[in-house]
């Protein structure tokens, strides 16, 4: 049974514990759990138009034996679950493809589908810039982003993209939308993330100007627009990115300070042109 | 890029720009694959953002490279992917014949091509349409109906199975020859192989204060 002098962490309470303060406190939380627990249910009620993009889950992380059908406990439906709900509460962004690879990884580590929800909306709905509306504008933006830091940080290589019309987009969109899933090994990307959810979005620059600036002779090497984007495709495998530790440290020392006035400008800049191209 | 340049690649083999494009999950990744590598799985994710393969062909005893472009058939990332279309040399429009949805979608896709690829010759650049899937039994789309659409502008019809290998080879040879002749007929005279150009210039001044 449990006793009323011990508190839910099992802490003994003293004897001149105030009860009823306490139970006042605690019908204040109570209501906003009930608050978030209805809005969940509400979340995964109702019928929106998302549902008719949400197809295809198997073919989310289909060599990952808790996304099989067949598989006892298998978060294929949980993977729905929480994309739905996300598709209803934000419905300006709806469903992309890729959200379902980063609400997959939040479900392999949370197991919770509520959690993964929550931890969806910190990342799409405040870390990161508008990745997954239906205009894309954060991403491009961020893509040409990438572009300026790469002239600033490794020009050799801005210039050989320019020479070869290599545009970002082809080389490193999967980077930004998929945050790093499929690219990179599991272990490492489960790091940037730590640091992504802690730093912001300015890691996922720290990252990709690693990984480019570490190869940027074997980029610099290469003549054609395919060997460019076999250059690209081989950085991010082998011992490097392997050794998650030493590579998280790498991040931060590879390529040298990166402010966040820097970024907020660069994005700026490059979000103005692109809006003045696109009109 | 300078004439120079281009003169000395005309020894090398031509590259035949072959771009995929159609909705999701019809199986363009896999036809690819399937053509390129010789394998099938039912392992494919979803393609996020774009890729492509190459593959060297004799056509009529020339060799060329051909150069096949997969992208992702998401809405959302067509903005991403059509800059690419642009110095294409042959169209591959593909639907899933167990989905009449995936069928209508082609016209669409086919005119999206046309504005975004800018090609010379809109009223006869080659198409090929492909329908995939013909090893699964509950068939949406007939091949009299699929032949009646290519009609109306020209595009050449193939059906087959990238699980069951059938006709996946000589959808792509067809292609790379379709291909060919566009590049003779188009390319050359633009000097290079690639045209995908950038849409910004990027200016040298320097206007950053960072």
């Amino acid at each position: 049974a449990e006793r009323e002098d011990v508190d839910p962490y099992g802490f003994e309470r003293s004897e001149d514990f105030d009860y009823s303060s306490y139970e006042e406190l605690m019908s204040v939380y109570l209501a906003v759990l009930t608050r978030r627990s209805i809005k969940w249910s509400k979340l995964l009620k109702g019928k929106h138009r998302v549902q008719k993009n949400v197809k295809y889950l198997n073919r989310t992380f289909p060599d990952n034996i808790h996304f099989r059908k067949s598989s006892e406990r298998s978060l294929l439906a949980s993977l729905y679950n929480v994309l739905r709900a996300y598709g209803h509460h934000n419905p300006d962004v709806g469903y992309c493809q890729g959200m379902n690879f980063i609400a997959g990884y939040l479900l392999l580590i949370t197991k919770d589908e509520e959690k993964s929800f929550w931890l969806m909306d910190a990342l799409i709905g405040r870390i990161l810039p508008d990745y997954y509306t239906p205009v894309m504008l954060g991403l491009k933006t961020d893509q040409e982003v990438l572009g300026e830091l790469v002239r600033l940080k490794a020009p050799g290589v801005w210039r050989t993209m320019l020479d070869n019309n290599v545009l970002w987009s082809l080389v490193v969109s999967r980077w930004f939308i998929c945050l790093f899933i499929d690219v990179l090994p599991v272990e490492t990307v489960l790091r940037i993330w730590d640091c992504l959810f802690y730093e912001g979005s300015k890691i996922l620059f720290r990252v990709a100007l690693t990984l480019i600036h570490r190869h940027q002779t074997e980029i610099q090497t290469a003549s054609s627009l395919p060997d460019v984007c076999d250059v690209f495709k081989r950085m991010t495998r082998g011992p490097f990115v392997d050794e998650s530790h030493a590579f998280m440290q790498r991040i931060f020392t590879e390529t040298g300070s990166l402010s966040r006035t820097t970024l907020t400008k660069l994005r700026t800049k490059c979000r103005a042109k692109l809006t003045e191209e696109e009109s | 890029m300078d004439t120079s340049v281009s003169l000395i690649q005309e020894k090398e083999p031509a590259i035949i720009k072959i771009i995929i494009i159609g909705n999701s999950g019809v199986g363009k990744s896999s036809f690819m694959n399937r053509y390129v590598n010789h394998r099938f799985t039912n392992l494919y994710r979803a393609t996020i953002g774009m890729d492509f393969l190459s593959k060297s062909e004799t056509l009529d005893g020339e060799s060329v490279t051909v150069q096949i472009w997969d992208t992702a058939g998401t809405e959302r990332f067509q903005s991403l992917g059509s800059p690419l279309y642009r110095g294409t040399h042959c169209c591959m429009l593909v639907f899933d014949v167990t989905s009449k949805i995936s069928f209508s979608a082609l016209e669409q896709w086919r005119k999206e091509f046309l504005i975004q690829g800018e090609p010379k010759n809109p009223d006869t650049f080659p198409f090929v349409v492909l329908g995939n899937k013909t090893d699964l039994p509950d068939r949406e789309v007939s091949s009299r109906r699929a032949r009646q659409w290519c009609e109306r502008f020209g595009a050449e019809y193939f059906e087959g199975s990238a699980k069951d290998d059938i006709d996946v080879e000589k959808t792509f040879l067809r292609a790379a020859h379709m291909g060919l002749q566009q590049y003779k007929k188009h390319t050359l005279e633009n000097t290079g192989h690639f045209q995908i150009t950038c849409k910004q210039p990027r200016e040298t001044g320097n206007n950053c204060q960072c």
